[in-house]
């Protein structure tokens, strides 16, 4: 079972992808965080195998959560998961230490699939 | 200035009759002056005077002077027929003036040099033909001309001429300076000219000094160049009118055998100075003239750089002196006294541009070719501007470059309006795409596990999906109103409505997770209603949005006068002070790009300009409990009474 802390401000987008997720088999939802500092948070506590994130987010953002947690968990799955195309997002996480960037809506096939693959890694 | 004035009936009247008045009492004079031949005087005013009139007042004035000229002629011994006959002349003499002149475009301020030549050519020698040819015909019919026929022709002739040379450009003048008041220190020098001229004529003209005529020139030269067109005409009218009164008495001693050939040397003298300071106060009135259209296009061309922010600026390669226009000075920050360098101009421009900017100005200086470069700048406030400068390389003629043109714009709000217009699509994206992506999401759990998940949780995503559709619909609306509201003028539809009502309405059918409650008094109010309602629901999901599950939420309508106040209070963790201000403004992100989305609502910014249309405006405040309370003022729009009571029935 790959173990997952999910991140968004948005509380109905966060409540859809836990559904989706969850519907697979193989993959759980340990957490939902609202913010990044949250995300933080959880994942210390939980330890999860992998953390989607978004990353437009009040408080402390998604970024510096990802550029945060990479430093600290280098074996962490990382994936910011976000509703802007803006390639300059989509880089700054990537920089930041993301494993996989995606877009919200779109490749939803691939991001589980990327989740599934989590433990083979 | 070639069209005349117009007159009613009685301004005719009254100008008619001061003409003939002016003109029989000068011509009375005149005749009183004569020297030889009982009708012929050195300086005949009455024909300026009849020129001046027909020019101003137009050549219906004819009348007038022919009255006049009749009256002068009959009442100094000529027979009714005499008279008449050189009336006429007279009459067509003005008449032919003024035609010829107006053809010809005349301008009776005369401004340019060419005036004073039509004045002399066509007013004085030509026109003036018809009076001496009929005046000296009709005596000579009538048998009472005593001299040779030939020079008495030449004498009436010169006389008019003279008249016309001397007499109708000060009355034109007068005229045309009729509104302008002097200022005392003009008035005294004109009282001290004119007492100065008036000595020096007396001397000459008067005092026997007649050999030594050249010393009035400087003095009508003072006149000309202090006093321009006005100071010519009116210094020539003092000499003609003293030399005049000279030749007259004797005391210009002329050797000439008759009082006629006197009479034509001081004339000549007369008129050739007078055409004389003419064609000096043209030249100079023509000088004024280009210098006043130089120093009126200078404005305009000043003006327009500073609404388009367009400086200008020339560079001189062989002296090295720099010209900048006064937007440029703007545009850079730079006080308009400094004297300017490379190094001053560097100075401004941000470090990290410098270099780009040195080397398209050497590229182009080696090339020869036009460029185009864009920097920042400093302003000494701080902050930065954008800066585009084009410029190219003006050779001398031979090749060799000469000068280094160009202009520069300050672009920071095209600049920023581009970003903007990038931030938009990316924010709009972005806006859209998470509530797109959960009932993606949503539908996604539904289809493949649908029969796991329970009949109320399916019932619950399904509710999910049809908010997710509304959210969507809602920002599709909002931003449609925001385009609109950019657009063009939108006024108000304002009715009378229910505002409690439309509150209660609104807000509960926006409720969601949390706790929703509606204050106030039932209010009448002027306003459009569909408008108020986008107003208050942006506020509510903007609650909603930015506050914790479950937070309570208070809807507040207040009556302050004819004002009402709407504030939506919330309990959740309030807005931070720098942010008060660009929550209201559209897709604001500032520098935080990637951060917070406090200021990426398309909702506040609607609530700000809904509320802008209405003649109101938007704010937020903390409330007690240190929660965001975001107030909305519509001010002159309660009406006094409410029609009929409205009960609130509607509870959380």
């Amino acid at each position: 079972m790959v173990r997952i802390v999910i991140a968004d401000d948005d509380e109905t987008y966060l409540e859809s992808l836990r559904g989706v997720i969850e519907a697979q088999s193989g993959l759980a939802v340990i957490g939902e965080a609202r913010d990044g500092l949250e995300a933080i948070e959880l994942t210390e506590q939980l330890g999860p195998d992998a953390l989607v994130i978004d990353p437009h987010m009040p408080r402390l953002d998604g970024l510096a959560a990802i550029s945060r947690l990479r430093r600290d968990y280098p074996s962490l799955c990382l994936i910011a998961l976000t509703g802007d195309p803006a390639p300059t997002i989509h880089q700054a996480a990537s920089a930041a230490g993301a494993d996989g960037v995606f877009l919200k809506g779109e490749f939803l096939e691939k991001l589980l699939a990327r989740l599934a693959a989590v433990r083979r890694d | 200035m070639t069209e005349e004035i117009h007159l009613t009936r009685s301004q005719y009247l009254l100008s008619a009759i001061a003409v003939a008045a002016a003109y029989v009492v000068t011509g009375k004079l005149g005749i009183s002056l004569s020297v030889a031949h009982g009708v012929i005087t050195p300086v005949w005013a009455p024909t300026g005077i009849a020129l001046a009139a027909l020019l101003v007042f137009g050549r219906s004035m004819w009348p007038a002077v022919a009255a006049a000229a009749f009256l002068t002629n009959v009442t100094s011994g000529a027979s009714p027929y005499v008279a008449a006959g050189i009336a006429v002349g007279n009459t067509l003499e003005a008449v032919a003036g003024a035609t010829l002149l107006r053809r010809a475009r005349f301008r009776i301020d005369l401004g340019r040099v060419r005036d004073v030549l039509l004045l002399v050519g066509l007013g004085a020698g030509v026109s003036t033909l018809v009076s001496a040819t009929n005046g000296v015909g009709v005596l000579a019919l009538a048998g009472v001309n005593r001299g040779s026929i030939g020079s008495e022709w030449l004498l009436w002739w010169f006389g008019d001429a003279a008249g016309v040379l001397l007499v109708t450009p000060l009355l034109l003048l007068i005229f045309v300076n009729r509104r302008t008041r002097p200022t005392r220190l003009r008035l005294l020098e004109a009282l001290v000219l004119t007492a100065t001229l008036s000595v020096a004529c007396g001397v000459v003209f008067l005092g026997g000094a007649w050999r030594y005529p050249y010393l009035i020139v400087p003095l009508l030269l003072w006149a000309t160049l202090g006093f321009r067109q006005l100071g010519a005409t009116a210094g020539s009218f003092l000499v003609g009118l003293i030399a005049t009164w000279g030749t007259v008495v004797g005391t210009v001693p002329i050797d000439v055998s008759s009082g006629a050939g006197r009479v034509e040397v001081t004339q000549t003298l007369v008129a050739a100075l007078a055409i004389g300071m003419l064609v000096v106060g043209a030249t100079l009135e023509e000088g004024d003239a280009a210098k006043r259209e130089a120093e009126h296009t200078a404005a305009r061309l000043s003006e327009a750089q500073a609404l388009t922010h367009i400086g200008s600026w020339e560079s001189d390669l062989s002296t090295g002196s720099v010209t900048w226009s006064d937007e440029l000075y703007r545009i850079f920050w730079i006080p308009k006294a400094t004297e300017l360098s490379a190094r001053r101009f560097l100075e401004r421009v941000h470090p990290e541009d410098r270099p780009r900017l040195k080397e398209a100005g050497r590229r182009a200086f080696r090339d020869q070719r036009p460029f185009s470069v864009e920097y920042r700048i400093i302003p000494p406030a701080g902050g930065q501007r954008i800066v585009h400068t084009r410029g190219r390389v003006v050779d001398d003629g031979s090749g060799s470059p000469a000068r280094l043109v160009g202009t520069a714009q300050d672009v920071t709000e095209q600049r920023q309006a581009e970003i903007l217009r990038a931030d938009i699509l990316s924010i709009v994206s972005h806006e859209l795409r998470t509530p797109l992506a959960a009932i993606l999401n949503f539908a996604m759990t539904l289809s493949q596990k649908g029969d796991e998940l329970g009949r109320e949780t399916a019932a619950h995503m399904i509710g999910q999906v049809g908010k997710q559709a509304r959210r969507i619909d809602r920002l599709l609306g909002d931003l449609l109103e925001i385009d609109r509201l950019r657009h063009g003028f939108v006024a108000p539809a304002r009715e009378p409505t229910d505002v409690l009502e439309l509150v209660s309405q609104v807000a509960y059918g926006n409720r969601g997770d949390h706790a929703i409650s509606v204050e106030g008094e039932p209010t009448r109010a002027n306003l459009d209603a569909p408008k108020i309602g986008r107003i208050i629901d942006n506020l509510v999901s903007n609650a909603v949005k930015h506050t914790p599950r479950g937070t309570p939420i208070t809807v507040r309508l207040q009556r302050e006068g004819a004002d009402l106040l709407i504030a939506v209070d919330d309990d959740g963790p309030g807005i931070p002070e720098e942010y008060r201000t660009s929550v209201f403004e559209l897709f604001d992100r500032g520098d935080k790009a990637t951060s917070d989305e406090s200021g990426t609502g398309i909702g506040l910014a609607l609530v700000a300009r809904l509320s802008a249309l209405h003649g109101g405006y938007a704010w937020v405040e903390d409330t007690a409990a240190g929660g965001a309370s975001v107030r909305v003022l519509l001010p002159e729009c309660v009406l006094s009474e409410p029609r009929e009571p409205v009960l609130t029935t509607v509870g959380a």
